[in-house]
């Protein structure tokens, strides 16, 4: 009862506040009256009831802080008698620490997931700005392939988009230290990066030239450089071994981007697409880019130049731009990747 | 010895006189217990509006806003049933108190 009334005094601070205000209101008035009977005057009388009573603020705060002080010693008094309780009956207490572990432990696992998939942003400068491509055959629900001379179509031609970049990912052997390991990785067309609005840490990203002349060039996320090379600061500029060639790492990405398909190594795209470091097929099918500023997606899904598109296409095709969340997107694409990868080698 | 000390007694005396007064106001039990004292007593005033609110709050004492005789307002308090039992219990361990140091101090003395 008594828990309950200190419990609301907590939230009507301003009410007992107020209460106490009066009461030493009345108090010094009392005295005051005392004092003028007394034969002094009604100046003088007040002045000496205030000076007794000292700082009324001081006074109403250890008036309140007489509150806190019980509520606290209540709270370690109840604190103390729940833990005798649980201490005389093992198998409850067991129960209740079993369940109270599994419901936070199950609330905690859905909550990362959530939080990851749908609550925050995705880590990209302007992500909502960020779309992807992709094709479809219509009626059969399969992905149709880009190729790469669709692809610098689109970029000539559509007013909504911009940044349009391809991607591609899989896996490729990192040999050339103690053991050989399997890395996921990522080819990309030069504007990849421009794209997502990701810089490098150290070094620098794919340029245009190397997007037309493919060289043996590499990006290497931040935890990977760390977990294998020690991070060390010299990496760049010298030659790693994939596949069974060198590539030169010319820039360090940061630690927490791994997009598409958790990346950590991201090679350059060649011109045709033709990606043999994972399989050799000559198209891809991943695309993403930005909403020119100004254009909604809405205004982008009915891009004349997309409906240009789908009329030259003979083979009752249409194509969709969705906005995406691309870390889920990610995954699936791994999946998708590996089954295809495998019906090729079978 | 922490419940015996300065603060202790102050509840014990600002009980007690409630006991013997029946209602009174905060400036009423400074006056009583400095009049009752013959002036040996003086209760500090920032100290027992705290402990008249805390010995409230514990539900010891019950307090109600009425004029007084010359029709000013004034929070009265006074004793409720568990107060009664609270005072018989601190007039008790009052004695006990008393008693031991009253007996150290002889010791000391003799």
């Amino acid at each position: 009862m008594s828990i309950l009334r200190r419990i609301t005094n907590l939230f009507h601070r301003s009410k007992l506040d107020q209460e106490i205000e009066a009461e030493l209101r009345s108090h010094i008035e009392l005295r005051t009256a005392d004092n003028m009977a007394a034969g002094m005057s009604p100046k003088e009388a007040r002045r000496q009831a205030v000076l007794r009573f000292g700082s009324r603020a001081a006074m109403k705060e250890r008036v309140i802080a007489a509150d806190a002080h019980m509520f606290l010693d209540s709270l370690w008094q109840d604190i103390r008698y729940a833990l005798r309780m649980l201490r005389k009956s093992p198998g409850f207490t067991a129960v209740a620490v079993l369940t109270l572990a599994l419901g936070i432990g199950a609330n905690t696992a859905v909550f990362s997931v959530v939080d990851a998939v749908i609550l925050r942003p995705l880590p990209f400068k302007d992500a909502s700005r960020i779309v992807s491509i992709e094709g479809y055959y219509a009626r059969r629900f399969v992905e149709k392939p880009t190729l790469h001379s669709e692809w610098a179509d689109w970029a000539k031609g559509t007013k909504t988009l911009e940044d349009i970049s391809v991607y591609e990912d899989g896996e490729v052997n990192l040999a050339g230290r103690s053991q050989a390991i399997r890395v996921r990785a990522a080819e990309v067309s030069g504007n990849f990066f421009d794209a997502l609005g990701v810089q490098s840490l150290r070094g620098r990203t794919f340029t245009a030239e190397e997007e037309e002349s493919a060289p043996q060039v590499a990006l290497l996320n931040a935890g990977f450089w760390k977990e294998h090379y020690g991070a060390d600061p010299n990496l760049t500029g010298k030659a790693i071994e994939l596949n069974g060639k060198p590539f030169t790492v010319i820039g360090i990405l940061p630690s927490g981007f791994n997009f598409p398909g958790m990346a950590q190594v991201w090679l350059p795209l060649p011109t045709n697409f033709n990606n043999e470091m994972f399989g050799g097929n000559a198209f891809t099918q991943a695309q993403i880019a930005r909403l020119r500023s100004g254009v909604t997606i809405r205004q982008a899904r009915t891009d004349k130049f997309f409906a240009q598109f789908a009329l030259r296409d003979q083979t009752n095709r249409s194509r969709h731009i969705h906005r995406r969340r691309h870390r889920a997107d990610a995954r699936r694409r791994g999946r998708m990747l590996h089954s295809r990868s495998a019906s090729d080698e079978g | 010895m922490a419940k015996n000390d300065l603060q202790g007694s102050l509840d014990l005396l600002a009980l007690k006189t409630l006991s013997q007064m029946g209602e009174l106001h905060g400036y009423g039990i400074v006056l009583h217990i400095q009049r009752a004292s013959d002036e040996q007593l003086s209760v500090e005033e920032g100290s027992l509006y705290p402990a008249l609110h805390r010995m409230e709050q514990s539900g010891w004492i019950r307090s109600e806003w009425k004029l007084t005789e010359t029709n000013r307002k004034a929070k009265y308090y006074r004793l409720t049933a568990a107060g009664q039992k609270k005072l018989r219990k601190a007039e008790e361990t009052f004695e006990q108190v008393v008693k031991g140091v009253r007996a150290v101090l002889r010791y000391a003395q003799g």
